[in-house]
């Protein structure tokens, strides 16, 4: 369909969470609390329960019995967790792009960029980390939500639902934010195409971890046409018309490796996390990447 | 100007318009939104791939929508419109009496009036006299509605008696054979008809001076009293209804007295007193008819001749015609054709109708061959 400003509008503007996603996000949330708790164990009991160990807190219904510290129980008669350095101190930062490019797709990139962002923040929720997630929102400024307790959960959700694909917002305005500065785990989530490496690996250092995960939809990745076809970007609105044949797919191909192997080469060389996702893949498998 | 017998076949113009946008349309190529235009820039600058270009449709589509703009107006019958509208030739009276202002506006007036709501098709204006006749016009020249300088009189319709020819005039001295004529004025009709010389007299006006003097004068004139119901030129008949009133009337060398009925001017005809008092009409003539309120017993003194001439006089001036004639303020029209066609008619729809099949046939074979 072809707009009446002469844009092309995006697959799909949209971010919507479906009944489906919420009892996914769920699972998400459920195992990845699972894992890190053995993952505690198993360090616990390889390095002794100590090394982890920050403190306690009272013991919350439906937690792990395996945090539970047995002693303290005995002891005091109150139900007490042991609370770890990661439920204690991980603050994690997801920067989310929402320029209308990311509309492209179906789903769209920015679905994927959104579940992904909740499933990262969420599951750091569970494991009693903090999250920061930023996006640009009405008028291309910077907007942030702070997902500090469980209770804010269901105001993320709605937040990130208010997301749209639309505009040229630039990535470096949502690098810059301040926020990023105190996050210990930063996860970039756009298809990073009008951006450098260099302007995202200034984040990384000082005990920050960045993250990088490039989403393009099927169109972009192995596009299927063959004939005549006019590429429209929807950010800016320009187009291509070209004929487009094998010889061309190649070459596309070609030119589009180039610039992921750019990114991959750029994040491993300053031991950062590079991951390519398309528009179309589950949330889990993205995010359960990422998740250390 | 090109005409066509079907106008509304035109409307069908709609569907090759349709046909091209729909071409036009199909010719673009489908658009994809993408994140990745720089990626195809790069592409495209390295002459990996050409730019396509945005062609127009191909000649066989072009072919096609010219047969269907072809078969359109193959539907609509074009022609030239010449070939249906010859113009009448209207041949104008300006003899001093088409200037007679005696009906509102002069008789030339009425009589433009009369043409242009009979014979709204296209008209060219020629002025005639006895002996001669103006340029043709293509409007009606303003200025011949004044009065002219000069001798203009009647012209010599018999050289003018044509089909296609119209004579516009007040009085006619023949009456056409294949022209047509819009007369307007006093004797209009009444020279342009076969006369009819037969008369009616009530019988109870036979020993009366007045009905004496017709009698006089018809016999004079060669006309006929009518004995039965055929039309007759002029009807002599006495009022019957109408209050009584004694009279007196005093011509130049005779007087008539006794009584007489009062006499009712008729609103429907144009009527004239031919005999009157003071009191009122004596002899009321209206066409074909006179209303006589002289009642039986009137005498007559003085000069008899006298009266019967003014009376045959009045009777030469007004009964002539009189039968079936128009009002004075009617035109008398009589149409025949319109002019011949000054060249056959021609229609081009066939022509379009072949061009539209050669045009579908190129169309087919050029789409065969690809292009």
């Amino acid at each position: 369909m072809r707009a009446e400003d002469g844009l092309v509008p995006a697959d799909s503007a949209r971010v919507e969470f479906s009944t489906e996603f919420h009892a996914r996000l769920e699972r998400f949330v459920a195992r990845a609390r699972s894992r890190a708790s053995r993952e505690d164990g198993r360090r616990g009991a390889a390095r002794g329960q100590g090394v982890e160990l920050e403190g306690h807190r009272p013991y919350r219904a439906g937690e792990d019995l395996r945090d539970l510290d047995w002693e303290l129980l005995a002891r005091l008669g109150q139900p007490w967790v042991r609370v770890r350095r990661a439920e204690q101190g991980e603050r994690l930062a997801v920067v989310l792009d929402t320029s209308a490019s990311m509309g492209v797709g179906a789903p769209s990139k920015l679905q994927l960029a959104a579940e992904v962002a909740l499933a990262l923040s969420c599951a750091s929720l569970a494991n009693g980390g903090r999250s920061l997630l930023l996006a640009h929102g009405e008028g291309g400024r910077v907007e942030n939500f702070s997902l500090r307790s469980a209770n804010a959960r269901a105001a993320s959700i709605a937040w990130m639902e208010k997301r749209m694909a639309r505009g040229a917002g630039r990535l470096g305005d949502l690098l810059s934010d301040p926020g990023l500065r105190r996050a210990h785990r930063v996860v970039v989530l756009g298809d990073l195409m009008d951006a450098e490496p260099a302007e995202v690996l200034t984040l990384a250092g000082w005990g920050r971890r960045v993250e990088v995960v490039q989403i393009l939809a099927e169109r972009e990745l192995a596009p299927q046409v063959t004939g005549g076809v006019e590429w429209v970007d929807p950010e800016v609105g320009a187009s291509l018309q070209l004929a487009v044949g094998e010889r061309a797919l190649r070459e596309y191909g070609h030119a589009l490796d180039t610039r992921l192997e750019r990114w991959r080469t750029a994040c491993r060389g300053r031991g950062q996390v590079h991951r390519l996702a398309r528009s179309d893949a589950a949330f889990e498998d993205v995010a359960g990447a990422l998740e250390p | 100007m090109i005409e066509f017998d079907s106008p509304l076949a035109l409307a069908t113009l709609v569907v090759p318009f349709v046909v091209a946008l729909a071409l036009l349309a199909a010719r673009r190529p489908p658009l994809a939104s993408t994140g990745t235009l720089e990626v195809w820039r790069e592409v495209s600058a390295e002459a990996a791939v050409q730019p396509r270009r945005r062609g127009a449709p191909p000649l066989s589509a072009w072919a096609l929508i010219a047969g269907l703009c072809a078969a359109s107006l193959a539907l609509a019958g074009p022609r030239l419109p010449s070939a249906r509208n010859a113009p009448w030739r209207v041949v104008v009276d300006r003899s001093p009496s088409m200037y007679e202002r005696d009906g509102g506006g002069t008789r030339l007036d009425r009589a433009l009036a009369t043409l242009r709501e009979q014979v709204p098709t296209s008209l060219e204006y020629v002025a005639a006299s006895a002996d001669f006749a103006t340029a043709a016009f293509s409007e009606f020249p303003e200025e011949w509605r004044r009065a002219p300088a000069g001798d203009w009189r009647e012209p010599d319709w018999s050289a003018l008696d044509d089909v296609g020819v119209l004579w516009l005039t007040d009085t006619a001295s023949r009456a056409p054979e294949r022209a047509s004529l819009i007369a307007v004025g006093r004797d209009s009709a009444s020279s342009v008809r076969p006369q009819l010389r037969r008369f009616v007299l009530d019988p109870v006006l036979d020993p009366t001076p007045l009905g004496r003097a017709v009698l006089a004068w018809a016999e004079a004139r060669g006309y006929e009293r009518a004995t039965d119901a055929r039309p007759v030129a002029l009807s002599v008949l006495l009022a019957t209804s109408g209050a009584e009133r004694p009279m007196r009337c005093e011509g130049g060398a005779w007087t008539l007295s006794g009584s007489a009925r009062r006499l009712e001017v008729p609103l429907d005809a144009p009527s004239e007193a031919l005999l009157s008092t003071e009191d009122g009409a004596l002899v009321l003539a209206r066409p074909g008819r006179w209303d006589v309120g002289l009642l039986p017993g009137c005498r007559l003194e003085g000069d008899d001749l006298a009266f019967a001439l003014d009376v045959a006089g009045k009777l030469d001036r007004a009964a002539v015609g009189y039968e079936d004639s128009t009002p004075l303020s009617a035109p008398t029209i009589a149409l025949g054709s319109p002019a011949p066609p000054s060249r056959p008619q021609r229609s081009y729809a066939a022509l379009l109708a072949t061009l539209s099949a050669l045009l579908a046939g190129l169309s087919l074979a050029l789409r065969e061959r690809g292009a």
